[in-house]
């Protein structure tokens, strides 16, 4: 079930780990437990149907292979669209909490030896319907709340210590498809009607189009809100090879369109800890890192070239940047889940 | 209810089945195959309805299934399903190769569940009935429409605006060239195993990252909020005055050469700040 591939027996320090899944991977997740503890990963399967399943990987250096525990693996409705682990960890206790996204929003309780569901979050208190979730943020600064973002035009942000709904906004005129936090009380989420909405909770009924697609109605599929500069987003249009970066304090016209991949982009991801640097990875089975151009700094007619570049070989379908171990990237190609070295 | 019932004749026999009548069943779908179960009784000369024969059939008769003898994999993964899924007998049955629902349906109501009852369950967190949540519905405002607050600092970041937003439109219009220069990439691509080199100049403790990091966001917004109720507050000066030394950047290579840019982009100038 795992295998480790070694580019280059000669060399010391392994820069590439391979994780061969007996199923496709989609979702994944870093763990927050930061370092001496090594990069852990959360992985949610992509098969069609009901029966899907989360494992757990984590980096074995000394093995030099990436081990599945599979104490901590567990059954899942429906692919997960998302997994995200808490974003605070607290080093002493042995459990982990990860949050999952399908037909709810799912709590699980991850510690040594089982997994536990701790909570179903779900709208629908007399129907039997339920509108999928699209996609979900944990909010960093105030990890009681996670909001959603679902094919019902709507956004959701849960208070999951109670396990109840805080706010719930109809955010767009067609399927939002991913949210994010940048502060506190304050998201910003994409649509299938293009564009890019900021949402504050201190004013629930205005929100403020920072960027449409330039043709319209085209979805915008990925949105990345820098945790590090606040001023700064990405996106990615559906069907697009580019990489759409918007400053919010000059709204609807980027600051940059990162135009380098072949293919449609999948995944985008912002560096962790600097300002400015970007990776996305699309079908053309590359991963690139950008740097964005500082405010004001002179750009080549052609464009913006990346800074670094990794083939797969394989179309790369998600992409996570490591917070706690910002010297590692995640990529998940069909069965395949590769941990790259920054 | 829903439906009116589907045989209203007497004379049909209810309740548990005979082994004579099993055997009857049994023999003729081995002759005959599945289906047509209306017409079926009667060919057959079974005084039962349809619907009985179809499910005797496939909860008890037919050949595939195992009966009884839950193994205890078996149970356990009921178990687990049923946490997962709830009363989703043929969900659950899916998984269980050889079993139906009903034989499921049956063990969990008869064995399992006084067993599952002592363990802990998921919280089902749903909203109460008295508290429906409202569902807000938002009003989106574009950014090209901004209410400028009358007060001189807005004025002084008017002119700055005008200046820096040509800069961007360059950038912009510049990267309207969709090449992708293949052999630019191999000079990019590193040898497989260290593929990413070190990011050389890469400033990761950046000063502005960090102030960043603090500003509330309703600062930010102060300046250009197109809401007017959004309030400049006198702390965020210093904020606004690192942001507009961004802004005087040289600038002027690029405006020259857009110049025809900018006529065409009245409207959207217009607007500005």
């Amino acid at each position: 079930m795992e295998s480790s591939t070694q580019e280059s027996p000669a060399t010391a320090t392994k820069n590439t780990y391979t994780f061969d899944s007996p199923h496709p991977v989609y979702a994944m997740a870093f763990s927050s437990l930061p370092a001496p503890s090594p990069p852990r990963l959360a992985l949610g399967s992509f098969i069609e149907g009901y029966a899907n399943r989360v494992d757990v990987v984590t980096l074995d250096e000394e093995a030099r292979s990436l081990r599945p525990e599979p104490s901590s693996s567990f059954d899942h409705p429906y692919p997960p669209t998302k997994l995200m682990f808490h974003p605070w960890s607290l080093p002493n206790s042995p459990f982990s909490l990860l949050a999952s996204s399908s037909e709810f929003l799912r709590l699980w309780r991850l510690d040594s030896s089982s997994v536990e569901l701790r909570s179903i979050l779900g709208n629908s208190k007399s129907s039997e319907f339920c509108a999928p979730i699209t996609s979900f943020d944990w909010n960093d600064a105030e990890p009681r709340r996670i909001g959603t973002s679902s094919i019902d035009t709507t956004c959701t942000v849960w208070d999951i210590e109670r396990g109840a709904i805080e706010t719930q906004l109809i955010a767009h005129d067609k399927e939002v498809y991913d949210i994010a936090w940048g502060d506190a009380g304050v998201f910003a989420s994409v649509s299938a009607d293009g564009s890019v909405r900021i949402f504050d909770l201190r004013d629930k009924e205005h929100s403020t189009i920072v960027y449409e697609s330039p043709r319209p109605d085209t979805p915008l599929l990925r949105l990345a809100w820098n945790k590090t500069d606040l001023r700064y987003m990405a996106t990615i249009l559906m069907d697009s090879n580019r990489v759409v970066i918007i400053d919010i304090r000059t709204p609807t016209v980027p600051v940059a369109e990162l135009q380098r991949h072949h293919a449609s982009v999948n995944a985008v991801a912002w560096a962790p800890q600097a300002a400015r640097h970007i990776c996305s990875a699309g079908d053309d089975g590359q991963a690139l890192l950008w740097e964005v151009p500082a405010a004001g700094a002179t750009v080549s007619p052609d464009g913006i070239d990346p800074a670094l570049c990794y083939t797969a070989g394989a179309e790369i379908n998600q992409l996570q940047w490591s917070a706690t171990h910002p010297d590692w990237i995640g990529i998940a190609l069909a069965n395949k889940v590769q941990l790259l070295r920054v | 209810m829903g439906r009116k019932p589907c045989c209203s004749k007497e004379d049909l026999n209810r309740g548990a089945w005979t082994a004579e009548e099993d055997r009857i069943l049994k023999a003729y779908i081995k002759a005959n195959g599945e289906g047509r179960w209306g017409s079926l009784p009667k060919k057959a000369g079974l005084k039962r309805c349809g619907k009985s024969c179809r499910l005797r059939w496939l909860n008890y008769l037919r050949p595939d299934i195992k009966r009884g003898n839950i193994t205890s994999e078996e149970e356990d993964l009921i178990i687990r399903l049923h946490s997962l899924l709830g009363n989703k007998w043929s969900l659950i049955a899916g998984r269980l190769p050889g079993r139906t629902d009903n034989e499921i349906k049956n063990y969990w109501n008869t064995c399992l569940r006084k067993k599952v009852q002592g363990q802990h369950q998921p919280k089902r967190c749903e909203p109460s009935v008295d508290e429906a949540p409202v569902v807000v519905r938002t009003k989106a405002i574009r950014c090209a429409e901004m209410f400028i607050p009358p007060q001189q600092r807005i004025a002084q970041n008017q002119e700055k605006n005008v200046t820096m937003e040509p800069a961007m439109t360059g950038e912009l219009a510049a990267e309207k060239v969709p090449n992708s220069k293949s052999d630019e990439h191999s000079s990019v691509d590193p040898r497989e195993d260290t593929w990413w080199d070190v990011l050389v100049g890469l400033d990761t403790s950046n000063a502005s990252a960090s102030e960043a990091l603090d500003f509330d966001f309703l600062q930010l917004w102060g300046s250009e909020s197109p809401c007017s109720h959004y309030t400049r507050r006198e702390d965020c000066k210093g904020m606004l005055e690192d942001w507009m030394s961004d802004a005087t950047l040289p600038f002027e290579m690029e405006l020259t050469s857009l110049a025809s840019f900018l006529n065409s982009e009245e409207e959207w100038l217009g607007g500005e700040l």
